[in-house]
């Protein structure tokens, strides 16, 4: 029983020392080296539990035949039970390459994730938000989640602009000058529609400018410029944007 | 008139079996040259004796280009000279033959080109010729203010007008289209009578975006294959010049072109490669032939030879070498695509003043002339008096890096 106790005691100071003292090493480094050493910490950490465990064992256990089987059979259990995600993932990693609701270069919106997929792994896809931010997202999603993909391995991904403008004004005028703004923008492909639509809210009229830029990865500087020109120009025009919310709408 | 889409009838001022030099057809007719089988062959070829080193083929050239020099700018203009575009005005002429504007016909007539194809001369030409108006772009003020003043044209009459520079009235700005849209509408409409309008092709692909009626009656002047091109460069080559030069390939020693040769002489691998690179654009063609001349340094006794060239006939003709045609130079990968913007504009309006470029642009003026300065000293832009442009020797390489892009192409690029 002392033996099990210095063990338990051993492994938890040993993991203990390891989190404080890996990661002061690290705070010394200030380059790629900072990120191994890191890294190493739950590596070392499992592997103290894994040999704490092994040693634990036999001062249990009686190491015989009928004991050996029924305690790999508990483990295997439990590692089933804590690996089917592991392995739903393999396999709708398989699906995924045959159905292929996304691939490299689609923008995806996914668990609440939006970004453009960089790669897709056996049991993840890597999605990078425009904040480029990486995303690891298992694949097992696709079994209950949605998954939005905005170009489905073209260059067509549509961008909409909004406008919020105050419903005192001419609608046509605003849609011709909404419709030049986007036609005149350098980032639009002339090769797809454009379409101007717009809906009357209790603050006033939204305007959706739908358009698809040349390249999807210019979807976020495509909607900064014709948010930027066409705010300028409608200004200039006389227009005024709807300021208030329902609520002082309502008032 | 026989402009109407597969309805036309090529104008025909030649011998049956000789198309014409000058033809002008619909767009869809238009036929940009392309490689021939022979030199694809040729190209394989040369890949396989890339990886064949025990060759016992000579691959070293007739005449390294180190040891030649650039023609003398007067022997360079009197063997190229400018072109004589009489033909062009007679094919554009028998094109427009009985077309008058009238009830149930189109009322304009656009003529569209490629950069440097020369169809704006041409236009201005035929407008001198006929002594009919010429009406000239608005300024970009007037543009961008909408200024509509310049609408109201001379009162509509029974001669055609000409418009040859349609591309220089829109700028690709908020406020740049109405302008154009509205003489579009009024041109078409009638208002002014019979016209004829010269578009650059890039900016036509783009205005039919902005003002998308369909224009039946278009005319492009028809691509210059290897055949059009050698009668062309050897019309060009004697027009100026009394001594027939003969003009061979600097890699080969082939004869080129000759100016004495029989009309239906074959048509040199050299001089196809040129149509092709051209893409049938005869001004984009001239450019790069001016740039591939080459002549060896002058001794004494060449000097005799060339004097008794006159009278010894064309196998004592002085030699005109043509050099490798240079490659188009690539622009520069760009992560903020600041490089294909700039050039798409400058092909979109022919080119650009520089102050306007900021104006069209989402970018800074900073950043815009750190990229023209960075593209001209690629030789991929030039400026004439803060007017850029795109270099004519680096057209293909910037329309081919365009395209990779998925940015909107002219539609005679082929």
């Amino acid at each position: 029983m002392l033996q099990l106790a210095l063990i338990l005691a051993g492994a938890i100071v040993s993991i203990v020392v390891l989190q404080k003292v890996l990661p002061w090493i690290a705070a010394q480094l200030h380059d790629q080296r900072r990120h191994f050493i890191l890294a190493l910490v739950p590596l070392l950490r499992l592997i103290i539990i894994v040999a704490a465990f092994l040693f634990s064992v036999p001062l249990v256990i009686e190491p015989s035949l009928q004991n050996m089987v029924a305690l790999f059979g508990s483990l295997g259990l439990a590692l089933g039970f804590a690996l089917k995600d592991y392995a739903s993932s393999l396999i709708a990693g398989v699906v995924a390459t045959g159905e292929r609701p996304y691939r490299n270069g689609d923008w995806i919106g996914i668990d609440g994730v939006y970004g453009e997929v960089t790669h897709v792994g056996l049991r993840t896809v890597q999605v990078t938000s425009a904040d480029d931010t990486l995303y690891h997202v298992p694949h097992l999603k696709i079994w209950n989640e949605v998954v939005a993909n905005a170009n489905n391995g073209t260059l067509r991904l549509q961008a909409v602009t909004d406008f919020y403008l105050d419903p005192c004004h001419d609608g046509d005028q605003a849609r011709e000058i909404l419709y030049d703004v986007v036609l005149s923008s350098a980032y639009v492909s002339l090769k797809e529609p454009v379409a101007v639509v717009l809906k009357e809210e209790p603050w006033g009229t939204h305007y959706r400018v739908k358009a698809y830029p040349v390249d999807p990865q210019q979807q976020f500087s495509f909607i900064s410029d014709v948010s930027i020109r066409g705010r300028e120009i409608l200004q200039k025009r006389g227009f005024e944007f709807a300021r208030g919310t329902l609520a002082s709408a309502m008032e | 008139m026989t402009t109407q889409r597969g309805t036309h009838q090529p104008a025909t001022n030649t011998t049956d079996d000789v198309p014409p030099l000058w033809e002008f057809v619909s767009p869809g007719a238009f036929v940009a040259p392309r490689s021939s089988s022979e030199q694809i062959v040729r190209r394989w070829g040369a890949i396989k004796r890339l990886f064949k080193r025990d060759s016992a083929v000579d691959e070293s050239p007739f005449k390294l280009e180190s040891e030649l020099q650039r023609l003398p700018d007067d022997l360079l203009h009197r063997l190229t000279g400018p072109v004589d575009w009489s033909g062009a005005l007679s094919a554009l002429s028998e094109s427009l033959n009985g077309w008058s504007g009238s009830a149930g016909e189109p009322q304009v007539v656009f003529v569209v080109g490629p950069p440097w194809n020369g169809q704006t001369d041409i236009l201005r030409a035929w407008a001198a010729a006929r002594q009919v108006p010429c009406i000239e772009a608005p300024g970009y003020v007037d543009i961008l203010q909408q200024n509509r003043t310049w609408l109201q044209l001379p009162e509509a009459t029974n001669h055609p007008w000409v418009m040859p520079e349609l591309e220089r009235c829109y700028l690709r700005h908020a406020e740049g289209l109405d302008l154009v849209r509205h003489f579009l509408e009024q041109a078409m409409r009638g208002t002014y009578g019979p016209g004829i309008i010269g578009c650059d092709s890039w900016a036509w692909a783009y205005l039919q975006h902005v003002w998308p009626a369909e224009c039946s009656s278009v005319l492009a002047l028809q691509g210059f294959d290897g055949a059009r091109l050698t009668r062309l460069l050897r019309q060009l080559s004697v027009a100026q010049i009394s001594t027939p030069y003969c003009f061979k390939n600097a890699s080969n020693g082939h004869t080129v072109l000759c100016a004495e040769d029989e009309p239906d002489a074959q048509v040199s691998a050299a001089i196809v490669q040129l149509a092709v690179r051209a893409r049938g654009n005869v001004g984009l063609a001239l450019h790069y032939w001016r740039n591939a001349l080459r002549s060896e340094p002058e001794s004494a006794e060449d000097k005799e030879s060339d004097a008794n060239a006159d009278e010894a006939g064309v196998d004592n003709a002085p030699t005109v070498w043509v050099a490798a045609l240079p490659a188009s130079p690539i622009p520069p990968d760009d992560d903020t695509d600041l490089i294909a913007f700039i050039l798409h504009t400058l092909l979109l309006h022919r080119g650009m003043p520089e102050e306007l470029l900021p104006r069209v642009l989402p970018m800074s003026r900073q950043h815009i002339m750190a990229a023209l300065l960075r593209l001209r000293r690629l030789e991929i832009v030039e400026e004439h008096e803060q007017f850029w442009y795109i270099a004519p020797l680096a057209y293909v390489g910037a329309s081919t890096y365009l395209r990779e892009r998925n940015y909107l192409l002219d539609q005679l690029w082929g």
